[in-house]
Order: C-alpha cells, then sequence, then structure tokens
C-alpha cells in the first residue's frame, strides 16, 4: 500500500470525476487544461449497474487507464442516498486500490459552479430535492465566493429565506418546487441534477488552489439529517 | 393530539388479519414504525398489511438484508429492520427518504432510530398479554394526526363486526 504517497501525488495525472449525488450517473476526466471526456446517464435506481461501466468507456475513450489517475474526486452530497453510497464506495475502492486520494465535493458547491459556468453573475442558491416534502440548499454571494454550509428545510421555509432579489436558484429541488420559489421573488434556472464535469471543474480548481486529497477511508457522504449519533438502544 | 387504539390478537393469524385491516387506512408516504419485544409479532404484522396492501408472494425478515421491497397497491412497500444497525448514519444510508416517496414503509425497531427516519405517520406497538396464552397479543395503534385515529377506528371496528365475539350469541 502506498495510500499516503498517493496523496501527495495530485498533480501531472488525470482526475476522475463521480456524480451520483442525484438523478444522474456521471463520469468525466479532466487533465491540467480541464475537463477532457465524459458520460451521464439518466438513471433513478441503476446506479451500481452503470457506474463501473461508464468510468471504464470514459477511461477509454481518453484512451487512459487508470493507473494514470492522480486523484478522483466525488459528490459526497447533500442527495440522495441511493446513488450517493454507490459513488462515494467506488470512488473509495478505486482511490484505495490506486493508492491516490480522494476530493470530496459537496452536490451544492457543484450546482453553484454549473450557474457560473452558464455564465450568471449573481447570487445563487443550490436546491436539491430531498424527497418526503423536503429540500437541502446552500447559498452563495457570487462567483469566486465561498459555498455556505447546506442546510435542511422545508421548500415553503426555505423560500422565504432566499428572498433576496435576484437570486437564481438551481438543482432538483429548485426544479420541483419552482412555483412555490418563484412566487417568493426567486429565479429559477433550467439546471437540475449536479453534473460530473462541473465536479472535476471544482476538484481541480481545489487542488490547483494547493487543497490537498483526503484518505479514501475518511470520506463521508454529507447526511444533514441528524446522522451523526449512535441509535440509542434501550430495550433491544 | 396524541392518540392511541388498541385491539387484541389471539393468533399470528388474527395479528396478520389486524393488519390487513389497518392497511387499508395505510397512504402512500407513510412511515409506520412496528415495535415489540423479539418474538412479538413484527413480522407477522407486516405480512398482514403486505396482504393487505395486495402484495403477493411470502414476505420474510428484513433483519439480514436490512430491506425488503414487494410491488403493492400502495407503491413499493418497504420493509425494513434496524435491529442490527448501531448509528444513525446507517439509518440514514438506506435512503429511506427516496424509497418511501412513492410507497409505504414500515421500519421493525424503527423507535430508536427516529431522528433519521423523518416524518412517522403511525406506530404499532405489539406486546404480549400478562394473563393470556403464549399467542394472545396487545397491538396498539398511535399517531398525532386526529382524522387519521378516525379512519383507523373505522377499520378496526369494520372488522371486529364481522367477526362476532366468543360466547355471544350469533
Amino acid at each position: 500500500m502506498n495510500g499516503a504517497a498517493g496523496v501527495t501525488r495530485a498533480d501531472g495525472g488525470l482526475l476522475l470525476g463521480i456524480e451520483t449525488a442525484a438523478g444522474l450517473v456521471g463520469v468525466a476526466l479532466a487533465d491540467e487544461s480541464g475537463p477532457l471526456a465524459g458520460a451521464w446517464l439518466r438513471s433513478e435506481r441503476r446506479h451500481a449497474e452503470t457506474l463501473a461501466p461508464a468510468i471504464a468507456h470514459v477511461l477509454a475513450q481518453a484512451g487512459a487507464s487508470p493507473a494514470d489517475l492522480a486523484a478522483v474526486a466525488v459528490d459526497v452530497g447533500p442527495g440522495l442516498f441511493t446513488g450517493l453510497r454507490v459513488g462515494v464506495a467506488t470512488a473509495q475502492g478505486l482511490a484505495e486500490g490506486l493508492g491516490v486520494g480522494i476530493v470530496a465535493v459537496t452536490s451544492v458547491e457543484v450546482l453553484v459552479r454549473e450557474a457560473y459556468d452558464a455564465g450568471w453573475a449573481g447570487p445563487v442558491a443550490a436546491v436539491v430535492d430531498a424527497r418526503r416534502g423536503e429540500v437541502f440548499a446552500a447559498r452563495c454571494a457570487g462567483p469566486g465566493e465561498v459555498v455556505g454550509a447546506p442546510w435542511r428545510d422545508a421548500p415553503g421555509d426555505l423560500a422565504s429565506k432566499l428572498a433576496a432579489p435576484g437570486t437564481l436558484c438551481v438543482g432538483t429541488g429548485a426544479q420541483r418546487y419552482a412555483d412555490v420559489l418563484a412566487r417568493a421573488g426567486l429565479r429559477i434556472a433550467a439546471i437540475s441534477s449536479p453534473s460530473a464535469r462541473a465536479l472535476v471543474s471544482v476538484a481541480a480548481d481545489r487542488l490547483a488552489s494547493g487543497g490537498a486529497p483526503s484518505a479514501p477511508a475518511a470520506v463521508r457522504p454529507v447526511y444533514l439529517r441528524e446522522a451523526d449519533a449512535r441509535i440509542n438502544w434501550v430495550q433491544r | 393530539m396524541a392518540w392511541t387504539l388498541r385491539a387484541r390478537a389471539s393468533s399470528p393469524e388474527e395479528t396478520r388479519e389486524l393488519a390487513a385491516r389497518l392497511a387499508r387506512a395505510a397512504r402512500r408516504g407513510d412511515v409506520v414504525i412496528l415495535e415489540g419485544a423479539l418474538g412479538a409479532g413484527k413480522t407477522t404484522f407486516a405480512q398482514g398489511f403486505a396482504r393487505g396492501v395486495g402484495v403477493e408472494g411470502p414476505v420474510t425478515s428484513p433483519t439480514f438484508t436490512l430491506v425488503r421491497q414487494y410491488p403493492s397497491a400502495l407503491g413499493e412497500l418497504v420493509h425494513v429492520d434496524v435491529y442490527r444497525l448501531e448509528h444513525l448514519a446507517e439509518v440514514a444510508d438506506l435512503g429511506l427518504s427516496e424509497l418511501v416517496e412513492d410507497g409505504v414503509a414500515l421500519v421493525e425497531w424503527g423507535d430508536a432510530a427516529r431522528p433519521a427516519l423523518g416524518e412517522v405517520a403511525w406506530t404499532v406497538t405489539i406486546a404480549r398479554t400478562e394473563e393470556g396464552g403464549e399467542d394472545d397479543r396487545i397491538v396498539s395503534i398511535s399517531g398525532d394526526d386526529d382524522a387519521r385515529r378516525d379512519e383507523f377506528a373505522v377499520t378496526l371496528s369494520a372488522g371486529a363486526s364481522q367477526r362476532p365475539r366468543e360466547g355471544r350469541p350469533a
């Protein structure tokens, strides 16, 4: 094992991005010039079957092999667990096997990046559909600004909290609750699931600015559902 | 207002019948907690509930698989057992919110995992009776929504009138 040495080996090789936090299975490769290749599939429940073949396909299209990877980037949510656990586990297995580190990116960072890559210049709210009448949300004041910590909310409450003029809402939750958000004066963009292309862009920028990848075993999905505690078994 | 309704069952088959009747008052999107000691009849209840929502084929304990899913009249019936889990993150990992949005979940031992379950529609607690026989059970249904209390009361009384009590002239 050379995991610790691999973590420092982030430049010079390719960066693989794995995006499974919402309704898409997405894979992208980037080199030092930016995104290089990618593939995506709309997949509500088939993430486990489709992700590994998609990785193999994208590597083959770029004429690369797993040994060319310097780091693996993965969307750690918040998002849908059916997909997240597949994406995070695959990233961990791959990175561990290759002795490289993982760049953990949140879904809200990816969504905000999509809005700014598309040319938007104002504040952005990333709104992810959490199902059962809830959303995960985070704010960013403008291009180049830090994306705030995500929180869990009801769409109606979120609308009143975000009601700053000129805020653009992106993400699956923004699409689903477009009516509620639009009534609060918010703008809705046609950006739904986060893409692997934006994911590798965020990860590449982080590495370029000196951010170190994490050890694979340290990477965890973002829960936002009070999941940090042990189950309080009193009568089992 | 929090409410509780109680019914008796004197055999596993009566527990199944009771569960099948209660299933008529279940709604798409419900997360239902099943409580009761080991052997109380949580999986037996789930079997009857599954029958009530039109599941075909056998329903077996999810203790070791954690989750079993069955197509039903209320969308996917998701039968969960969190008995073997130690951490709320493991419950979150089951992705129940996604599975239940277009279905119904029965969560065995779910009470201790409430913080990770989101909104719970109603709870079933199955207990042995102190004076009764080996197969006698008291099944309690509780919730917070008064309108639903009335629906469950109707399904319980409908069943009781169909099945004459012992010792009373028919």
